[in-house]
């Protein structure tokens, strides 16, 4: 609905172009300095780089305003063509038509959509006036919506509260009004001779409210020579409203109205040149995104399963390597691979570590320290802190000391002098005989595994 | 809005399809994750442990092989003792031997000594630990006598671990 056709063709330039009788108005827009500029062209030159934007007229055309009875706009759309068809006097089948606008409304339980469309025979008709002038826009904009549109760019005051506006834009064969309120576009007539009495007819319910203030432009190319002091008179008096403003530049008006709605967009978006009559560059286009698209997609597709399948294969190689290893070390410790199954491995070799130990641990003794060192030690030790050792009882895990020293002192100082790296001490009091001067001591040193 | 041509169509049946399944793999690949690290990280952890047992088992093995190259010539204990302990006439001897394992066994024997010098206790026990194979002191006990530097009696048990081949030369 709200495109922009520069996207979609990546133009940079665009023509807007609009026949008054067989004379064409082309305008040329451009962005500078990301401001929207304008040039009048005396003809096409358009490049590749350029659209072409055109539109059906008032007379030749439809808007509607629809009230669907749905809160949410993305269902309200869908009803759209169903409530579109009730309204129009010929089947919706033969015509173009786009969803211009979807606003919510007050009551919060309706939608009120803006559709533009005309007949295919009234599009085609266009179509073959614009090809015989030598001009084949890509663009088909709807003249009342596209002056409205171009109001509210050159005259923002226009979208005030309680503002109701309206456009005159006189051209040799026609005169169209469009009318809006509050900045939103109401709706859009066609005449074909400026007569007063015929727009007063057609004016009036808008102007019906005392409480807006009132607002009126006049555009087109022939703005200069209907607006005589004469008509203007006759028409403020009649409408009871003030002296249409000239906009600027009014002949060129609706050009630049479809020139900068083709190149910008804007709120009010549409082209009714789609469907059949979209032109095969389009199509083209449309085709080549799409495809663009789906290949962005498969690309990313495929490097999602490229880096699962990394993933997949580094993770199998990285369990598999560990795995080896633990396997291997296994083997070497087991020595039979069977007696190592899957996951099992250190299990494995720890048992069979325990096993070999138990039996081979007296292998091994001759590669410990001596006892005999740490016998002897006890006893120099004991005799430099004037201890007394009764008895000492030792195997390869244990030595067990009984005597007595001179005090208590002394027992401890032993206790911390055999203290070492691969053995603990422990230091207990021993009930001396009741005779007995010098405490009784048991030192137990244990070896640490 | 005119439908695409088929081979458009197809290719974004093949595109969806791709990305689909892409995005499929990935998210259980991401879920995997965690509990693969975990178990990577037991499995280094178990590694570690395996090296540190199979280090064990080395010095194992490098025990086994340093007993079997002792074969060299040995003086009994008993001649020993007596060199040690001259005049000490109550020598009490006590001798086993047990498989350890088929073809290794472990010779033991206790001998009881009294009223001898520690001093001399210790190098007996140097002299002995110096055979090939040694002679290990393995348990025992020992009293004090009344006089310095002598022991009242003492108990002691050697064991030596024989290799295969090596028949038992005392």
């Amino acid at each position: 609905m709200n495109y922009s056709p520069r996207l979609l063709l990546n133009r940079i330039t665009s023509h807007g172009v609009d026949l008054d009788g067989n004379t064409p108005i082309i305008v040329e827009a451009f962005t500078r300095n990301g401001r929207i500029a304008y040039r009048k062209v005396s003809s096409d030159n358009s490049t590749r780089k350029t659209i072409v934007a055109s539109c059906m007229l008032q007379r030749e055309s439809f808007t509607r305003w629809i009230t669907i009875p749905l809160a949410a706009p993305r269902k309200a759309i869908r009803v759209v063509s169903t409530l579109l068809d009730i309204q129009l006097p010929f089947a919706l089948d033969k015509c173009e038509y786009s969803v211009v606008s979807v606003v919510g409304n007050r009551d919060s339980k309706s939608t009120s959509a803006l559709v533009a469309g005309a007949r295919h025979s009234e599009i085609a008709s266009r179509l073959h006036l614009l090809s015989a002038a030598g001009f084949s826009p890509h663009v088909m904009d709807q003249e009342g919506i596209a002056l409205w549109s171009q109001l509210i760019e050159e005259e923002p005051q226009v979208t005030s509260a309680n503002v109701t506006a309206v456009l005159f834009f006189f051209a040799s064969n026609r005169t169209t009004i469009s009318i809006g309120q509050n900045g939103r576009f109401v709706a859009a007539h066609s005449v074909n001779s400026p007569d007063v009495s015929m727009l007063q007819r057609i004016l009036r319910p808008y102007l019906a409210s005392p409480t807006r203030s009132l607002m009126a432009f006049r555009s087109g190319p022939s703005a200069l020579t209907v607006c005589t002091p004469l008509f203007l008179s006759d028409l403020c008096s009649s409408l009871q409203i003030s002296e249409p403003q000239a906009v600027r530049d009014p002949e060129s008006f609706l050009a630049r109205a479809c020139a900068r709605r083709a190149l910008m967009g804007d709120a009010y978006q549409l082209n009714l040149r789609s469907g059949k009559f979209q032109i095969e560059e389009h199509k083209l286009q449309a085709s080549r995104r799409a495809r663009h698209t789906a290949v962005v997609l498969l690309l990313a597709g495929l490097a999602l399963c490229t880096s699962s399948a990394f993933w997949i294969w580094a993770e199998n190689r990285r369990s598999a390597e560990l795995q080896g290893v633990s396997r291997q070390l296994a083997e070497s410790i087991v020595g039979n691979p069977k007696l190592a199954p899957p996951g099992q491995e250190l299990l494995a070799a720890q048992r069979s570590i325990e096993e070999q130990k138990t039996i081979y641990a007296p292998l091994l003794a001759p590669f410990e320290p001596p006892l005999s060192d740490v016998l002897q030690r006890a006893l120099s030790s004991a005799l430099q802190n004037g201890a007394n050792v009764e008895s000492m009882t030792f195997n390869g895990i244990s030595v067990i000391l009984h005597g007595q020293a001179p005090d208590w002192a002394a027992c401890e100082r032993l206790s911390v002098a055999l203290r070492e790296p691969a053995w603990t001490t422990r230091l207990e009091r021993k009930d001396a005989p009741s005779m007995a001067s010098r405490p009784a001591f048991v030192l137990r040193m244990t070896r640490i595994p | 809005m005119k439908p695409l041509p088929r081979s458009v169509q197809a290719l974004w049946l093949i595109a969806i399809s791709a990305f689909l399944i892409g995005t499929v793999s990935t998210i259980i690949s991401l879920m995997q994750m965690k509990s693969k690290m975990s178990t990577w990280h037991r499995k280094s952890r178990d590694i570690y442990q395996l090296s540190a047992l199979r280090t064990e088992r080395n010095r194992l093995q490098a025990a086994m092989r340093m007993h079997e190259q002792w074969r060299g010539p040995m003086t009994p204990v008993q001649n020993m003792a007596g060199t040690f302990f001259p005049g000490v006439s109550h020598v009490n001897w006590k001798e086993s031997s047990d498989l350890l394992a088929p073809g290794w066994r472990i010779n033991r024997l206790t001998l009881s000594l009294a009223d001898v010098p520690a001093d001399t206790v210790f190098r007996f026990l140097a002299a002995v630990a110096s055979n090939n194979p040694p002679w290990n002191l393995e348990s025992g006990n020992l009293q004090s006598g009344s006089a310095s530097g002598r022991l009242a009696r003492i108990e002691l048990t050697l064991s030596r671990v024989q290799s295969p081949g090596v028949g038992n030369a005392e």
